[in-house]
C-alpha cells in the first residue's frame, strides 16, 4: 500500500507522460511544411529541422493543439525563426562547418556546389529584405497556396498577389545590389 | 514579369525529403527532458522531489513573482522587497510556463550558481550558514534518518533588455508591448539564502518523507527603475493572464508578501496559524502530501512531506 502511495506522489506532471494525441496529429500534418518553409530561408536541411523543432516546442508550450490558428501560426513562426537564424551568423557558420565535415561524397559535386552557392545567395538576400517581404517569399516558395500564405500573414487573400509582386521587386533589387558589391 | 521569372529560378525549392517520424522522435525526446524539469517546478509534490533541484528552478519563478508584486513600493536603490508573509496565487499550467520564461525580458546572471550541497550534520549546517539550529519532533510514520543540506547565500541579477524582449516575442509571432526606456538596462538584484534543508527519506523511499527548510528571508533590490513601470510593463505582457494579474494586484502588502504559485487543480492553499503567526498551508489535491510556509524573525520556514495536514502542522509547531 505504501508503495502505491509513493508511486502516486512521483507521478509526473501529466504533460511529461505523453504528448496529447491532438498534438501528435498536428505534428504529423505540419512538420514537413514547417521544415520546408525554414529550408527555403536557411538553405540547409539540418538547420531547417532545428528551426522546425524550436517552432513546435514554442507552439506546444503556449497553445492548444486544436487551435484553429495552429497551422498558420506554425508557418509564420517557421519563416520568422528561420530569418532570425540567418541573421545570427555565428550559429550558421558553426553549422556549415559541421555539415561540411558530415557531408557524404555526391555524384555531381559541381551541381551540389552550385546548389549551395544558390542557397547562400538566396539566404543572404532574404536576410537583407524587409522582414514582411522575406517571410512572404519564404512561405510562398516553400509551396504554400495563396490562401495559406494569406492565413499565415494575416493578409486578405486578394492582396497576396500584389504583396508578392512587391516582394519580388525588393528581392530582385537586393539581389542585383549584392552582385555589384 | 522578368523579375518574377528570374526570382523564381533562384527561389524555386530543390526537392527535399523530410522524415517526419524522425522529427517526431526528436521532438518527443526533447519534451521528455524539458518537461521532466518543468514537472519538478510545477508539481505540487515539489517539496518532496529533490529539493536541491527544485530550489534552482524555483528561483527564476520567484524573481518574476517578486517583480510582479512591487506595486506601490517607493522607488529605491536599496531593498524593495523582503518576504515576511506568503500569499497563494492560483496559476494555470500556461501561467507557470510563461512566468518561468524570464529570459524573454532580459538576462539573469548569478554571482554564483545556486549550489546546494550535503553536509554531515546539523552542526556543520549551522556553522556554514550561521543560521540557528532547529529541533524537530518527527512523526512515527517517518522512519528514515535525517540528512542535512546547505544552500549558500546566492545573489542573482536580472537586467531588463528591450531588444531581447522584442525578439523573443517576434520569435513566437507576437508583438510585445514596448519596454519603457527607463526599464531597459535596469537591474533587479535578488538575494536568496543561506538555507538549511533537513530531509527524512525521499519520494523514492517506501516510508513517509519529511522535509524541513530554514532560510534567511529572500530580498529584492532595484537599481532605479520605477516599480510602477516594472509592474505596468510585466502585467501588460500578453503572456500574463488577466486572472493572474488581478490576483497579484490584489495582494495588499506587496513589498513583504511572497506570492506562492499554486497550480490550479493540482494543489490548494489556505492560511493557517503556526507558532502564533500566519502561515500558508499547501495541500496536494491527492491528499497525500502537504506543506506549510511561514516567516518568523527574518527567517522563512518550510515543512512538507507525505503527511496529513494535522501531521505537517504538528511538525511545524514542534520546531524549536
Amino acid at each position: 500500500m505504501e508503495a502505491d502511495v509513493v508511486v502516486l506522489i512521483e507521478r509526473p506532471w501529466p504533460r511529461a507522460a505523453a504528448m496529447p494525441a491532438g498534438f501528435e496529429q498536428l505534428f504529423r500534418a505540419e512538420y514537413a511544411r514547417v521544415v520546408r518553409i525554414a529550408y527555403r530561408v536557411v538553405g540547409e536541411q539540418g538547420e531547417a529541422e532545428d528551426v522546425a523543432q524550436d517552432v513546435f516546442i514554442s507552439f506546444y508550450r503556449s497553445h492548444p493543439a486544436d487551435a484553429a490558428y495552429a497551422a498558420p501560426w506554425l508557418h509564420r513562426a517557421s519563416a520568422h525563426t528561420a530569418l532570425n537564424a540567418v541573421r545570427s551568423r555565428s550559429r550558421r557558420v558553426a553549422r556549415e562547418d559541421r555539415d561540411a565535415q558530415d557531408r557524404q561524397p555526391v555524384a555531381d559535386p559541381e551541381g551540389a556546389a552550385l546548389d549551395r552557392e544558390r542557397a547562400r545567395e538566396v539566404r543572404a538576400v532574404l536576410a537583407r529584405l524587409p522582414r514582411g517581404a522575406a517571410e512572404l517569399l519564404a512561405l510562398r516558395y516553400s509551396g504554400l497556396s495563396y490562401a495559406e500564405v494569406a492565413a499565415a500573414t494575416g493578409t486578405k487573400i486578394d492582396q497576396v498577389g500584389t504583396r508578392l509582386r512587391r516582394a519580388h521587386d525588393a528581392f530582385r533589387k537586393e539581389a542585383s545590389r549584392g552582385q555589384h558589391r | 514579369m522578368d523579375n518574377i521569372d528570374s526570382n523564381e529560378k533562384l527561389l524555386a525549392m530543390p526537392p527535399l525529403a523530410v522524415d517526419t517520424e524522425r522529427g517526431l522522435t526528436r521532438f518527443t525526446s526533447t519534451l521528455r527532458s524539458t518537461d521532466a524539469q518543468a514537472a519538478r517546478r510545477e508539481a505540487p509534490a515539489f517539496l518532496f522531489a529533490a529539493p536541491a533541484k527544485w530550489l534552482g528552478a524555483a528561483a527564476a519563478i520567484v524573481i518574476v513573482a517578486l517583480t510582479l508584486t512591487m506595486t506601490g513600493v517607493a522607488d529605491s536603490i536599496l531593498q524593495i522587497f523582503e518576504a515576511k508573509q506568503f500569499a497563494a496565487v492560483n496559476v494555470t499550467t500556461t501561467d507557470l510556463k510563461t512566468l518561468g520564461e524570464l529570459s524573454q525580458f532580459g538576462k539573469l546572471t548569478w554571482s554564483a550558481e545556486p549550489n546546494p550541497h550535503p553536509v554531515a550534520s546539523l552542526a556543520a549546517a549551522t556553522a556554514e550558514t550561521g543560521l540557528p539550529a532547529v529541533s524537530i519532533s518527527v512523526p512515527a510514520s517517518v522512519t528514515a534518518t535525517a540528512q542535512y543540506g546547505v544552500v549558500p547565500r546566492t545573489t542573482g541579477t536580472f537586467v531588463f533588455d528591450a531588444t531581447l524582449a522584442r525578439s523573443s516575442a517576434a520569435a513566437i509571432g507576437r508583438t510585445a508591448p514596448p519596454m519603457p526606456a527607463k526599464l531597459d538596462g535596469s537591474s533587479l538584484v535578488f538575494n536568496g539564502g543561506p538555507a538549511i534543508l533537513i530531509t527524512y527519506g525521499s519520494s523514492n523511499s517506501a516510508a513517509g518523507a519529511l522535509m524541513v527548510g530554514v532560510a534567511k528571508a529572500p530580498t529584492v533590490g532595484s537599481d532605479g527603475a520605477s516599480v510602477a513601470e516594472i509592474q505596468a510593463y510585466l502585467l501588460s505582457q500578453p503572456t500574463v493572464s488577466p486572472a493572474l494579474a488581478a490576483q497579484i494586484r490584489a495582494i495588499s502588502d506587496p513589498s513583504t508578501t511572497l506570492p506562492v504559485p499554486i497550480p490550479v487543480g493540482q494543489a490548494a492553499a489556505k492560511t493557517v496559524s503556526v507558532h502564533g503567526t500566519s502561515g500558508l498551508f499547501v495541500g496536494d489535491s491527492t491528499g497525500l502530501g502537504s506543506g506549510v510556509l511561514w516567516q518568523q524573525n527574518g527567517l522563512v520556514y518550510v515543512v512538507g512531506g507525505t503527511l496529513t495536514e494535522a501531521e505537517v502542522l504538528a511538525v511545524a509547531n514542534s520546531l524549536k
